[in-house]
């Protein structure tokens, strides 16, 4: 287009460029200039409306991330009629780096019609102002006969043209132009006798489709003269058709002449073959549905495609295209490419049925010129690319590779999608019915993804002996979901056969360290990751009243009796299954006299507590609650990891809400007491979000004594040394609505008089054992053990 | 931020706290009213209210109430009235709790 005037008629086409970046905004507002169109630039979305309010434009070309309003909310407010309502339909172009499918979802959706790539390209960008000339010149029809494209200055045959739109290969561009002579003449006919029917419509149909034959060989000037007429037609000028009829007889005859004429058969009897078209070796040659009405088009793209290595489908209209999607085998076609303007459901219809039925396959969208205000609506029918007319071999070639990765990507996807859907079925199945059990156990399962890592099974060892096992397999993906289902599998056997808990982890283990993560590391399966399972069991027996624990890598289980005091079963045992040779992990006893109940999780609930600086506890209730209660919470939704807690009931019979339920514990050192606020703040988080109805009085009421409490542990019970322990634990029984705190030292208390001495201490302004009074005076009973060395309150909500 | 800001005039002496009055800013406050703690027959005949601005406190613990306590004896020796003023019903309960309100005069904050 080197020295055309982007102006159509009269008017020059005024562009406005809305860039914040300075060089790129330089670049495109010089091309712009240069392709003899006006250009402003607008710095951010501010200065763009302000711009589109005072002055008149026929297109802006956005930024989409702008300093102050983004391009996506720019183009919206455009569009709801803010820069006044003769502007709303003004088209505006994403200017963008980035145009993925996301991208162009977003563009589509705020109401952009279409996308130029940046940094910005003269072919691209003339062909936006050409597409702008067209469209100005159809607002104003009386304008046509002035346009600069007018015939008499173009070529009649460029056959260059046409050797570099097929890629430099002779055979094919001789094959097109011999096509094209053949449904010449009664294309020529039919408009000729549709101009004397007045059936204007029909001519602008027929044009547009002679248009796009002739445009597709080099014939330029033919095609001027069609678009011309098809101008003409949709305007309904029969005084212009009948004038410009003589004239496109006269057009097809040089055409014709000029063909004859041309050196095209001795250019390519001189010309090498051409080398096939090139494809990244990663995208396969596949099948593509080619749907074009144009023969000669039709031909041309189906020759193009298949001297790519792809097989071909070929349909002529929309309902043709139907029916080669149903005699195909299913997933065999993994691109459709077709014309937008064909007699019929055009192809905007043929892509949304396409996607309807089968969301995975990509279609392209080809379109002729000044249609660029398809793009968007193809975008939004779901099109993953389109192509200008006349189409070019390397550009469809690249286009339709592009699409057939795309597709494949989505049904690897799909596939992938439908399998951890099956196996996160499974898993829950299994979760529910495990049989019966003796000991009353309640899961609840927040799963990340459909299938996980994270798992649980019980089994009966004994008439009164339960086995627990909790694993958490590191990933999300159907690896942790296989990997966890084997070993709980592999568990099941072994104990059936009178295992411990120990020797299934061994054998686990060097399962893991030996066969698993070291064939993934030989082979080199970077796919594969390296797995690890962390684990923790239990084995209860009711009948002795005692339970075992052997946790590798898993959160330590937590027991609370029947008196909400809180204990830690075991310890956080370091290494999870496969990472080191050995399992290190101690087993311990605990006794489970005074029942209760025990807690197991897997540490996407401590991730869940830490989110929100609260106690692990807290985060247990909020999550068994929410299970119970069928509502789930924000913050479970937003986990970054599957949420499993487990729940076992050592009062047979006994409701959730009638024992008590732990939510903070902690221990903390004798000269901890300047960081009281800290843990002030800790155990208020914690209380929040166990039991975010907690009014104000009563949070204020255990705090302040919980906090006396504790700063009296540490400084009278444990002297302020590092080595004395305060154990603070908080539980709530819901059925009595009763919060139950513990605090306890390692001191040995002493013997106090309280009762005469908060007499003295109220009358006499005496300050001394203030904090016990206060205390007694906000919890609603207190208890003392050990000498006062271990304090418990009350407090009834 | 400094949580405490004393003004004196010739008769009033205001202490306003910024938030709780807690053990963790006791030594901060104490150190205010130090020479009325220490010495309280000086500040005789100068010092005729003290008052106490807790309008932000939401808590006290029984080391802050202490040092009330320990404010109002000297101010009290120095011949002088104590005031506090708060805007919580949590610290109203903890000052009627220990019998402050018949010792010294208690305002609601505006």
């Amino acid at each position: 287009m080197s020295g055309h005037t982007h102006t159509s008629g009269s008017q020059v086409v005024r562009v406005l460029v809305v860039e914040d970046c300075q060089a790129s905004a330089h670049l495109a507002s010089a091309l712009i200039r240069k392709a003899g169109a006006v250009c402003d630039v607008a710095d951010c979305g501010t200065d763009a409306t302000r711009r589109l309010r005072a002055e008149r434009y026929d297109a802006v070309l956005m930024d989409c991330g702008l300093p102050d309003i983004d391009g996506y909310e720019v183009t919206r407010r455009i569009r709801c009629g803010e820069c006044g309502s003769d502007r709303e339909r003004i088209p505006i172009y994403a200017f963008t780096a980035d145009a993925d499918a996301e991208t162009r979802f977003r563009c589509a959706a705020a109401g952009m019609n279409g996308f130029l790539s940046k940094p910005i390209v003269r072919p691209e960008l003339d062909a936006l102002l050409r597409s702008l000339s067209g469209e100005i010149a159809s607002r104003e029809p009386e304008r046509l006969a002035e346009r600069t494209e007018s015939p008499s200055e173009a070529a009649t045959f460029d056959v260059d043209a046409l050797l570099d739109r097929v890629a430099g290969d002779c055979s094919l561009a001789i094959d097109v132009v011999a096509s094209l002579l053949v449904q010449l003449p009664s294309q020529i006919r039919e408009i000729q006798s549709s101009i004397d029917a007045v059936e204007c419509p029909r001519v602008a149909s027929l044009a547009h489709q002679l248009k796009g034959a002739v445009g597709s060989i080099g014939g330029e000037r033919l095609r001027r003269m069609a678009l011309q007429v098809e101008s003409a037609g949709h305007a309904g000028d029969v005084a212009t058709l009948r004038r410009l009829a003589p004239a496109m007889d006269d057009a097809v005859r040089e055409l014709v002449e000029a063909i004859e004429a041309s050196d095209l058969n001795d250019r390519c009897s001189d010309m090498p073959p051409p080398s096939d078209f090139s494809r990244p070796d990663s995208v396969k040659a596949s099948t593509v549905l080619v749907v074009e009405d144009d023969p000669t088009l039709r031909t041309m793209l189906v020759r193009i495609l298949e001297r790519s290595g792809h097989v071909v489908v070929a349909a002529d209209a929309a309902e043709t295209a139907y029916e080669r999607l149903v005699e195909a085998v299913p997933s065999v076609i993994e691109c459709v490419v077709t014309d937008y303007r064909m007699p019929g459901e055009s192809g905007l219809d043929l892509i949304a049925s396409v996607r309807r039925s089968d969301p995975t396959v990509a279609s392209i969208l080809m379109t002729a010129d000044g249609e660029q205000r398809i793009v968007a609506d193809s975008m939004r029918a779901g099109a993953f690319d389109f192509l200008e007319k006349p189409i070019d071999a390397r550009r469809l070639c690249a286009a339709v590779d592009a699409a057939i990765q795309q597709t494949r990507e989505q049904r690897r996807t799909a596939e992938v999608r439908s399998g951890v859907a099956a196996m996160g079925k499974t898993q829950a199945q299994m979760l529910r019915s495990q049989g019966d059990c003796s000991i009353p156990i309640e899961l609840s399962f927040f799963p990340k993804l459909d299938a996980g890592g994270d798992f649980f099974s019980q089994f009966q060892l004994g008439e009164k002996r339960v086995i627990c096992l909790l694993t958490d397999v590191s990933g999300h993906d159907l690896q942790a979901a296989y990997l966890s289902a084997y070993f709980h599998g592999m568990t099941r056997g072994m104990l059936t056969h009178a295992a411990t808990a120990r020797e299934v982890f061994d054998l686990f283990n060097r399962f893991l360290v030996s066969e698993w993560n070291a064939s993934g590391e030989q082979a080199g399966h970077a796919e594969r990751q390296l797995a690890s399972v962390a684990v923790s069991s239990l084995v209860i027996d009711t009948e002795v009243g005692s339970v075992e624990s052997l946790t590798c890598g898993a959160p330590a289980p937590s027991r609370i009796d029947n008196e909400g005091r809180i204990s830690v079963i075991g310890e956080r045992g370091g290494a999870p299954l496969g990472w080191f040779d050995e399992v290190t992990a101690a087993t311990s006893v605990a006794s489970i006299d005074g029942g209760g109940e025990i807690l197991m999780w897997s540490d996407g609930l401590d991730e869940l507590a830490q989110s929100v600086g609260a106690s692990v506890l807290s985060a247990a209730y909020l999550v068994c609650e929410s299970r119970r209660n069928g509502k789930s919470h924000p913050l479970i939704e937003h986990a970054g990891d599957d949420i499993l807690v487990v729940s076992i009931s050592l009062n047979d019979g006994q409701a959730p809400e009638e024992r008590f339920q732990p939510l903070l514990m902690w221990r903390y050192r004798g000269n901890q007491s300047a960081e009281i606020d800290d843990l002030v703040a800790y155990w208020r988080r914690s209380l929040r979000l166990a039991l975010p109805g907690l009014v104000d009085g009563k949070e204020h009421d255990i705090i302040l004594a919980t906090r006396e409490a504790v700063l009296n542990a540490m400084t009278h019970g444990c002297g302020e040394r590092e080595d004395g322990i305060a154990k603070l634990q908080i539980a709530y029984r819901a059925s009595t609505r009763t919060i139950r705190v513990w605090v306890e030292d390692s001191g040995s208390g002493h013997a106090f008089d309280r009762a005469a001495h908060e007499q003295s201490a109220g009358d006499g302004l005496v300050t001394e054992h203030r904090g016990l009074t206060f205390i007694h005076f906000l919890a609603s009973a207190v208890r003392y053990e050990r000498n006062g060395a271990s304090l418990m309150m009350d407090f009834v909500l | 931020m400094p949580t405490v800001h004393s003004t004196r005039d010739s008769s009033a002496w205001t202490i306003r706290i910024n938030g709780d009055l807690l053990s963790t800013n006791a030594k901060e406050v104490r150190a205010v009213v130090n020479d009325l703690l220490t010495e309280p027959e000086k500040f005789s005949k100068t010092l005729k209210t003290l008052l106490l601005d807790l309008s932000t406190a939401k808590m006290i613990d029984s080391v802050g109430l202490n040092l009330i306590v320990a404010i109002l004896r000297a101010t009290k020796q120095a011949g002088g009235a104590m005031k506090i003023r708060h805007d919580n019903p949590n610290v109203q309960r903890i000052l009627l709790f220990t019998r402050l309100d018949q010792q010294l005069e208690i305002l609601k904050a505006a």
